[in-house]
């Protein structure tokens, strides 16, 4: 297994808040080098791990026994994300307006979920409360690249998957100008 | 909000899930168990999955 990322990494997350998406977390379970790198974000370079509810519950409802469903929850625990509470939704139903609209304006995507759209404001809701904060996906299409620069990525490859996961920042400067004239 | 009142937030939601410190040798250990969950279910429902669900799950990997 092979993984490859790009030189800024270290000092991307280094301090940072990352908000991982579901297809991180199942990516974690795939590949012994990944979830030691995703750890070591945390235990080397103190980045914060977070994300929301439903994407715990995304991952989650592979399961279909008890067994499984125990095995998945813990296998998060391992990695450490934290689940931003409710509070985000709360946030999002009070600010979020700005937000929404630019997704649905947002060239990019079309249609996004709700569970996507919550997880990519969340460096928006909180870029006054964080320096360094990104989401972290490989659901690339899903992210607005005329809100969001892609400012750094993992690759990994074990000869039959080829994933790549993306950094992504908020940008303030693409957003105010496709939020112009709400 | 601060800055620092943002981290603490978070350190209370991960008080709050009872987080605890995994040691690599127990987080491998899980993520081996894991991986054998997401075989089983890559095996069956990935078939009956919707695209966007796909995606959720495996991401994509779409070139810009």
């Amino acid at each position: 297994m092979e993984i490859i990322y790009t030189d800024n990494l270290a000092k991307l997350v280094t301090n940072a808040t990352l908000v991982i998406d579901t297809c991180v977390i199942v990516d974690t379970t795939k590949s012994p080098e990944f979830l030691a790198l995703m750890r070591r974000m945390k235990g080397e370079y103190n980045a914060a791990l977070v994300s929301i509810p439903a994407v715990k519950q995304e991952v989650l409802s592979v399961a279909d026994n008890k067994k499984e469903y125990e095995t998945l929850k813990e296998s998060i625990k391992a990695l450490d994300v934290v689940f931003l509470p409710s509070a985000v939704e709360d946030k999002f139903e009070r600010e979020g307006m700005k937000f929404s609209i630019a997704m649905r304006r947002s060239r990019y995507v079309k249609d996004p979920s709700f569970v996507d759209k919550l997880l990519l404001a969340i460096p928006y809701l909180y870029r006054e409360s964080v320096e360094k904060i990104f989401v972290v996906t490989s659901n690339h299409k899903d992210v607005p690249l005329d809100i969001f620069d892609r400012v750094g990525f993992i690759a990994r490859d074990n000869g039959k998957e080829f994933s790549q996961v993306g950094i992504y920042k908020f940008n303030q400067e693409k957003f105010s100008k496709i939020t112009q004239k709400i | 909000m601060s800055k620092n009142e943002f981290r603490q937030e978070i350190e209370r939601a991960r008080e709050r899930q009872n987080a605890r410190e995994y040691t690599d040798d127990e987080a491998e250990k899980i993520r081996q168990k894991a991986a054998k969950v997401f075989e089983h279910y890559e095996s069956d429902m990935v078939k009956r999955m919707s695209e966007e669900m796909k995606d959720r799950m495996h991401g994509n990997y779409l070139y810009r």
